[in-house]
């Protein structure tokens, strides 16, 4: 009965709509308007074209509207495209709308502010990452490797976590640092790393940018001209990122949850000899070193069978038949041991939501990295809430807090070599010949380097640093009448990092020493208050002011300390009871307070976007300035003229919806050197008593410069805003000419005094550059959207001016490259039966000769001899001799160009984002083939492994020309630019392939889910030969693998 | 505006604090920052592979200076240099010493007037000043030794630090009186041997520097005045034992031992020389190996001498490998290991705490016997001195007719003392220099075809000259 009554029911109804529609040829359409997660979307207005006929969807993104049979409804909304769907006669239509990418409109962050795109006057980079491959690590820095010109990132160390040279605009500095000033929601943050160990390992680099949980960040934007960076005055020389984190949105609760899961598969990088191939190798090696010792054979003019009858150090033996080299297999794989596959576990979980009056967001964060090398681990938790509260029409609270916690498992990394060796040095450079590990749980050492540790037992160490940070931000905006906000902000960053390590006994140096447990702490607090007052007002229509006023006060406190002991009973206390070490050692401690204080303030004014002007200063005063520089004043002003906005230039409106041509000069600071120019005594151990107390002795540490200032940087910025044919292509070209005076420098005093140097200001650096930023949009169809971005920077960075009492080795010259490349000038390998060239008596046959291209001009003694200021002399001759003189510049280790390219596509349901990073002029000695990868000489004499590539050296059997041989490194002439390789390359960086699930699969649990799949790191395109152009920089450096990662997204 | 009149309260005193540094304004003042200072004079004389120049490493003048002569023999690196006396002045392990230490004399110079116009009781400057110009003339003359003459700044240039001041070398005689009177005045105001701390200076070793610095200037008559004073202190004698000397806390119980450096397994002043010699698989705790004696040395000891049992000729590794003189590897090809001291075996890092013996009695016995035989020709007194030395070693007395010629018996005295004081403060060479056999001996005993007679000096760096501005002139040869 109930089932028939419903029916009936049901076909009134439709009759009565069927009426209803006949009679006014019109029928309401309804839908939802989602964006590209399949989040609602609110406040769109959907209009009938050609109609005043308009409603907005509500905060589910429904709507309904009557429409007519036929026709067009435009879906507009800022911040996304406009969509126009023609009316089929279909009832329900679900709009997706995309953001908006042809954003001249967009609203970018600036210092102590918002700016529209359009309107900007300085040199200012916009990211949003929305665009970017998030899955790819644990911080944002990586991330933005080639996405905008003129900032340059070199990862430094692939370990998880690992830290990255980042560079705005290149390096002027040569003492003070380069590094750009990062701001956090407007509070300036500093660099946090774990405190070193006290031991003899390095635990590799972190980032500076680990604390911060990429997800949560809305958008970077770097400022890069004078124009936008002197707001931040005396630090913001080497430029500035302002990272802006995502707010709460009014709208419905949005529960994001995303899941990662990284795969990294080792491939093994280092081709390092087998135990059969290794007793090989050392059998020839040992003949070698045998005919070395002798002189004789290539080696020298004694003849083989005089050197056989009285040999030095005894008649050559073979150590291994060839029964035993093909019987014995592969050895110990130490690098196996010490390596597995990588993986990442990342989830992360975002609520927000609000409405008119309070927005809310909640995240949180954890991300877990185990690295290729065993040890090697990255964890980190974060957690962020912000809200904004609206209290009434005149005041409004803000309240940002993000925390985190990482822990780092560290391995022993570095460069450094012998009993210091890192696992994956060691790993490489133990013979196969040892066993890891024998039968009584004892860990074999090389009897031949009885100092050097079993790599496999270096996995025994606990290492373990820890980084916590609380960065609180809370501000009141007060708008006591239109137009006018006074914002008053008080902020805190408090961070505490520790380091607890345990060498324990199962390794050589635990057992020499017991044990040695180590605690180190650094605790910092860094306080922030700040006042602005922003006033805008527009005068007679089109006369738009904008003035910024504002007061800040940083203050950084900084306590550190360490404690050790050794001498251990068991290895179960690990670090947590020093008290029971036998030998407790010298406790450190340090502390520090420092001062900044700040007033700033900037106009800008617009007239009809067309002319626009922006003036800005900022004056600093900060503890560390001297005693006659306390305040510095730093102020620039920029100009624009948006061509395009000229009624002159209507009739090309159709090409060009923007040609703005800009130019900005003006001056910033650096001050950052570490350290202060105050007078000081330093105390320190000096001496022992009779029972071998320490004696402290004090002395004088460092001189006092009271006129020492900051580097100024003063900055010339030209550049070239333009949107062509409504947004296809846009972009920016800038060119820029900074030059930094006053450098912050040690001024080398006469080397008799007891204190050598002091902080000076002396010489000038020139810094250059060319960027280009080119954005397309390649295809833009309702179904497929294809974007195209373009980046390239170049940065040439010289000496202008050097100190006036500069004494410079002789083939130093006035305006060298900062970061120059002086070598000796290599030719070729000395091969048996050649003439030794005159200039070098001591080279054999297998060493790499060196030309003789200039000397020394000398004195009547024939010693080198010293002009009036101090300087050596080239005659310009060869001489006969190779020597410092010898010595020609090659060029800069700076890139020449930095180029990104980033294509992002969307087609229906799919979405593709891959990038490209490539850095190109560059040139890099194999650090890992120098050591282990030319010659035999360590496989031999120290039972060393070596690489395979070993087998290509230069014997008079194989007189190669391009591998010396075993002695190379005997050659007192130096090796000059022999092992320099081209080392430019391009990387895939990323690849991100992701599909919106059909919302039919998960009904109404979720209102999106996306399945991603990334790879990073997949291929690289370069000359070098050596594991990695990129991360390369020391011997056994941490290698840089694939990455491999499948994500799900999830909306709720 | 009146948030700007709060902050600008709060900033006017924008001073950086660093609670690890000491500020000049409250230094030095008391007796503790005196005694600090003086401390501070003592601290470049230590044992440290990174500044000190007693260092038992390869950074140190003992095993740098032995590696010049038939003592020690190194294979590669620096070592390698000096044995081939092949040293140039690019090879920073050569020129380091001058350019690392010589400001540490012009720390002192201005520590002695800091003290001298500090308020502490004249009796303490006295004590305090003594000490530091004792540390300023064992510096100097120890790199006069390596270099000969060298700049020392005078106090009104180091008062004004920013006015660049090339400075060239002092001459020869000033080099001397400047090294001679800080020396004399030590001797006069520093404790008698009975007073002294363990460890610290006294009178008889600024004499016994002094001796050092009249041998080089072959002054005879100096020397034996200088002896005489040391002899007349009555504190001193030979040890029964030779090697007992240099047991853990040997040199300590020495009656012997006129100065040593303190060292200890954490450092402070490092003795590390079982690290430097002990070949890696030495058992139970080797070392780098990076030095050994040379067979000609060994070969020249008389066969009882007690005091070559402290080279080791033979021994099995933690490889189970007999190395000896018929199987000598790489470890034992060029000559024996020279563990002049315990092996102390506890030691648990690099570091030993068996003390840096720097001077000993038996020197003053032999430099007297020298310059008694040099004043005038060999006699009895000269001889009976050597005897002494050779009779704690176990070895029968020389009969003055067996060595009447000068010649014959400053050879007697030359290989007295390259068997008594082998790896102990280096001076060797300078006796070998002194008596014209640097060079040759280095062509016998490694057929170097580097060494040429320039080399009796160690080369200074490209830097030192580059800053002298002319002033300043490269020793002699080398180009």
């Amino acid at each position: 009965m109930a089932t028939t009554l419903f029916k009936k029911i049901v076909l009134f109804l439709f009759v009565c709509t069927a009426f209803a529609n006949a009679m006014y040829a019109q029928e309401t359409v309804s839908g939802k308007v989602t964006d590209a997660e399949g989040v609602p979307v609110s406040d769109v207005s959907v209009q009938i074209k050609g109609t005043t006929k308009l409603t907005v969807t509500n905060r589910k993104g429904d709507y309904s509207i009557a429409a007519p049979g036929s026709g067009v409804l435009i879906f507009t909304s800022v911040g996304y495209t406009a969509r126009e769907i023609a009316l089929t006669g279909s009832k329900t239509i679900d709009v997706t709308l995309l953001v908006s990418n042809t954003d001249i409109d967009e609203v970018v962050v600036i210092g102590y502010g918002t700016q529209r795109k359009r309107d900007l006057t300085g040199a200012v980079s916009s990211v949003k990452t929305k665009d970017l491959v998030m899955s790819t690590g644990p911080e944002i820095g990586s991330m933005l490797r080639g996405k905008v010109a003129g900032l340059t990132i070199r990862q430094n160390s692939a370990q998880p976590g690992g830290g990255l040279d980042i560079l705005i605009r290149g390096a002027g500095s040569e003492k003070a640092s380069n590094a750009p000033l990062i701001v956090v929601d407007g509070f300036p943050v500093s660099d946090l790393v774990q405190p070193e160990s006290g031991g003899r390992y390095q635990a590799g680099s972190q980032s500076v940018l680990n604390s911060f949980n990429p997800n949560d960040i809305e958008s970077i934007e770097v400022l890069k001209d004078a124009s936008a960076t002197s707001i931040y005055g005396s630090r913001a020389a080497n430029g500035v990122i302002l990272i802006t984190t995502k707010r709460g949105a009014d709208g419905a609760l949005r529960v994001q949850y995303a899941n990662n899961f990284s795969f990294q598969p080792y491939n093994n990088s280092f081709d390092v000899l087998p135990l059969n191939e290794w007793m090989q190798v050392r059998n020839e090696a040992a003949r070698e070193q045998w005919e070395f010792d002798n002189n004789t054979g290539p080696y020298g003019p004694r003849p083989l069978t005089d050197a056989e009858a009285n040999p030095v150090n005894g008649p050559f033996r073979k150590l291994y038949t060839q029964n035993a080299i093909n019987n014995v297999g592969k050895g110990t794989d130490w690098l196996d041991l010490v390596t597995r596959n990588g993986s990442t576990k990342q989830h992360n979980l975002t609520v927000s939501g609000g409405n008119k009056s309070t927005k809310y967001l909640l995240s949180g964060n954890f991300y877990d990295q185990d690295g290729i090398v065993k040890n090697s681990g990255f964890k980190r938790y974060s957690l962020r809430a912000n809200i904004d509260q609206e209290l009434s029409k005149y005041v409004k609270l803000g309240f940002n807090l993000t925390t985190s916690r990482i822990d780092n498992d560290n391995t022993q990394l570095g460069g450094a070599e012998f009993e210091n060796s890192g696992v994956i040095r060691a790993a490489i450079q133990q013979g196969p010949h040892i066993q890891a590990i024998d039968e009584d749980g004892n860990y074999p050492l090389n009897p031949q380097l009885a100092l050097q540790p079993n790599p496999f037992s270096l996995l025994t160490i606990t290492d373990e640093g820890r980084i916590e940070r609380m960065l609180l931000n809370t501000f009141v905006d007060i708008t006591p009448v239109k137009n006018l906000v006074i914002r008053l902000k008080g902020g805190m960053d408090r961070s505490y990092a520790k380091r607890q390590s345990y060498i324990p006994t199962t390794t050589l140096n635990g057992a020499l020493e017991q044990g040695r447990a180590f605690i180190s702490n650094n605790d910092r607090d860094d306080y922030l208050m700040e006042a602005t007052v922003n006033y805008n007002k527009t005068i007679a229509g089109d006369h738009k002011f904008d003035i910024l006023g504002g007061v800040s006060q940083q203050k950084t406190i900084n306590r550190f300390s360490t404690s050790a002991s050794t001498g251990f009973i068991t290895d179960a206390f690990l670090w947590n009871n020093l008290g029971a070490g036998s030998t407790p050692l010298a406790s450190t401690s340090s502390g520090s307070e420092n001062k900044i204080a700040s007033y700033f303030g900037r106009l800008n004014y617009n007239y009809k976007s067309r002319y626009l002007f922006t003036a800005t200063v900022r004056t600093d005063g900060a503890s560390v300035f001297a005693r006659n520089n306390k305040w510095g004043t730093f102020p620039s002003a920029a100009v624009a003229w948006n061509v395009a906005e000229e009624p002159f230039f209507n009739g090309m409106n159709r090409v060009f919806s923007q040609l703005k041509l800009r130019f900005s000069y003006g001056q910033t600071g650096n001050a950052t050197i570490n350290s202060n120019a105050f007078p000081a005594y330093g105390a320190y151990p000096a001496w022992l008593s009779a029972s071998d107390n320490r004696l402290i002795g004090v002395s004088l540490s460092r001189l006092e410069n009271p006129d020492l200032k900051w580097e100024t940087t003063t900055g010339a910025n030209l550049g070239l805003d333009f949107s062509l044919f409504k947004g296809k292509v846009d972009g920016s070209i800038e060119v820029y000419n900074n030059v930094i005076s006053d450098l912050l420098d040690t001024l080398v005093l006469n080397s008799y005094h007891e204190v050598r140097e002091i902080f000076y200001n002396i010489g000038k650096t020139r810094s250059k550059g060319l960027e280009i930023t080119i954005n397309t949009r390649n295809i833009q169809t309702a179904n497929f959207q294809w974007r195209t971005s373009f980046t390239l920077g170049r940065y040439k960075d010289n000496w202008e001016e050097r100190s006036p009492d500069w004494k410079p080795a002789v083939y130093e010259s006035e305006k060298d490259p900062i970061r120059s490349v002086h070598s000796r000038v290599s030719d070729g390998i000395l091969q048996i039966g050649e003439k030794v060239p005159v200039s070098q008596p001591e080279l054999k046959p297998g060493m790499i000769k060196i030309k003789d291209i200039n000397g020394f001009a000398r004195d009547a003694n024939g010693n080198p001899a010293v002009d009036a200021n101090g300087r050596f002399q080239r005659t310009g001759k060869a001489d006969g001799i190779i020597d410092e003189a010898d010595r020609m510049l090659l060029g800069t280790s700076d890139p020449s160009y930095a180029v990104g390219i980033t294509n992002i596509l969307t087609y229906k349901k799919f979405s593709l984002n891959f990038d490209f990073n490539a850095l190109f002029g560059r040139q890099l000695a194999d650090p890992n083939y120098i050591a282990y990868g030319i010659g035999a000489y360590g496989v031999n004499s120290n039972g060393y492994n070596a690489f395979r590539s070993v087998k290509n050296r230069w014997t008079p059997t194989n007189p190669s020309t391009t591998q010396p041989g075993s002695f190379w490194g005997f050659s007192p002439y130096q090796v000059g630019d022999f092992f320099l390789q081209d080392a430019w390359f391009i990387r895939l960086q990323n690849v991100s392939l992701g599909y919106d699930l059909p919302r039919k699969l998960f009904g109404n649990v979720f209102s999106a889910a996306r399945v991603r799949v990334d790879g990073n790191n997949l291929f690289l395109i370069t000359p070098y030969t050596g594991v990695d152009p990129e991360t390369d920089s020391y011997t056994a450096a941490y290698p840089y693998i694939r990455t491999f990662t499948v994500g799900l997204n999830l909306t709720f | 505006m009146s948030l700007i009149v709060m902050l600008h309260g709060c900033t006017k005193d924008l001073v950086p604090i660093d609670y690890a540094d000491i500020n000049p304004s409250i230094f030095p003042k008391s007796a503790a920052d005196i005694k600090a200072m003086v401390n501070a004079a003592y601290h470049p004389l230590r044992g440290s592979y990174g500044d000190g120049i007693h260092s038992t490493s390869e950074r140190g003048i003992m095993y740098l200076s032995d590696a010049t002569t038939e003592i020690l023999f190194g294979k590669y690196g620096d070592q390698n240099l000096a044995s081939l006396q092949n040293y140039r002045p690019d090879n920073t392990g050569f020129t380091r010493y001058y350019d690392d230490f010589y400001n540490k004399i012009s720390r002192m110079t201005v520590t002695i007037d800091l003290i001298t116009r500090s308020t502490v009781s004249e009796a303490l400057k006295k004590e305090a000043i003594a000490e530091v110009r004792c540390a300023r003339g064992i510096l100097a003359y120890t790199l006069y030794d390596f270099y000969g003459p060298i700049v020392i700044a005078p106090l009104e240039v180091l008062n004004s630090p920013l006015v660049e001041e090339p400075l060239a070398r002092l001459s020869k005689e000033e080099t001397v009186a400047f090294i001679e009177a800080d020396l004399v005045a030590a001797a006069q105001d520093l404790p008698a041997p009975a007073d002294a701390e363990y460890g610290r200076f006294n009178k008889a070793l600024a004499k016994m520097v002094n001796i050092r610095l009249s041998l080089h200037e072959k002054n005879w008559a100096k020397v034996i005045a200088l002896s005489n004073d040391i002899i007349a202190y009555n504190r001193y004698s030979l040890d029964a034992n030779y090697s007992a000397m240099w047991d853990l806390e040997g040199a300590k119980a020495s009656k012997e031992v006129i100065w040593a450096i303190p060292c200890d397994y954490a450092g402070t002043s490092e003795n590390q020389w079982q690290l430097m010699v002990l070949p890696a698989a030495f058992a139970p705790k080797g070392g780098f190996g990076t030095i050994s004696s040379t067979w000609w040395f060994y070969d020249r000891f008389e066969s009882n001498d007690t005091r070559k049992k402290m080279l080791i000729t033979e021994f099995t590794g933690t490889d189970n490998v007999t190395y000896s003189r018929a199987n000598p590897g790489v470890i034992l090809d060029k000559g024996p290991i020279p563990l002049k001291i315990n092996q102390d075996a506890a030691r648990t890092t690099g570091l030993t705490t068996v003390d840096i013996i720097m001077y000993r009695y038996a020197d003053v016995l032999l430099s007297k016997a020298e310059a008694i035989a040099n004043s005038g020709t060999p006699n009895q007194e000269a001889m009976d001195l050597v005897n002494r030395v050779r009779a704690r070693a176990g070895i029968p007395d020389k009969r003055l007719a067996d060595y009447s010629s000068l010649a014959a018996f400053n050879d007697l005295v030359l290989f007295e003392r390259s068997h008594e004081f082998w790896c102990e403060n280096g001076q060797y060479r300078a006796d070998l220099i002194r008596h014209g056999k640097f060079i040759s001996r280095c062509q016998e005993v490694t057929q170097s075809i580097y060494t040429n007679p320039s080399k009796v000096v160690f080369p200074f760096s490209l830097t030192a000259v580059s800053e002298g501005k002319g002033k300043f002139i490269q020793n002699p040869g080398y180009n």
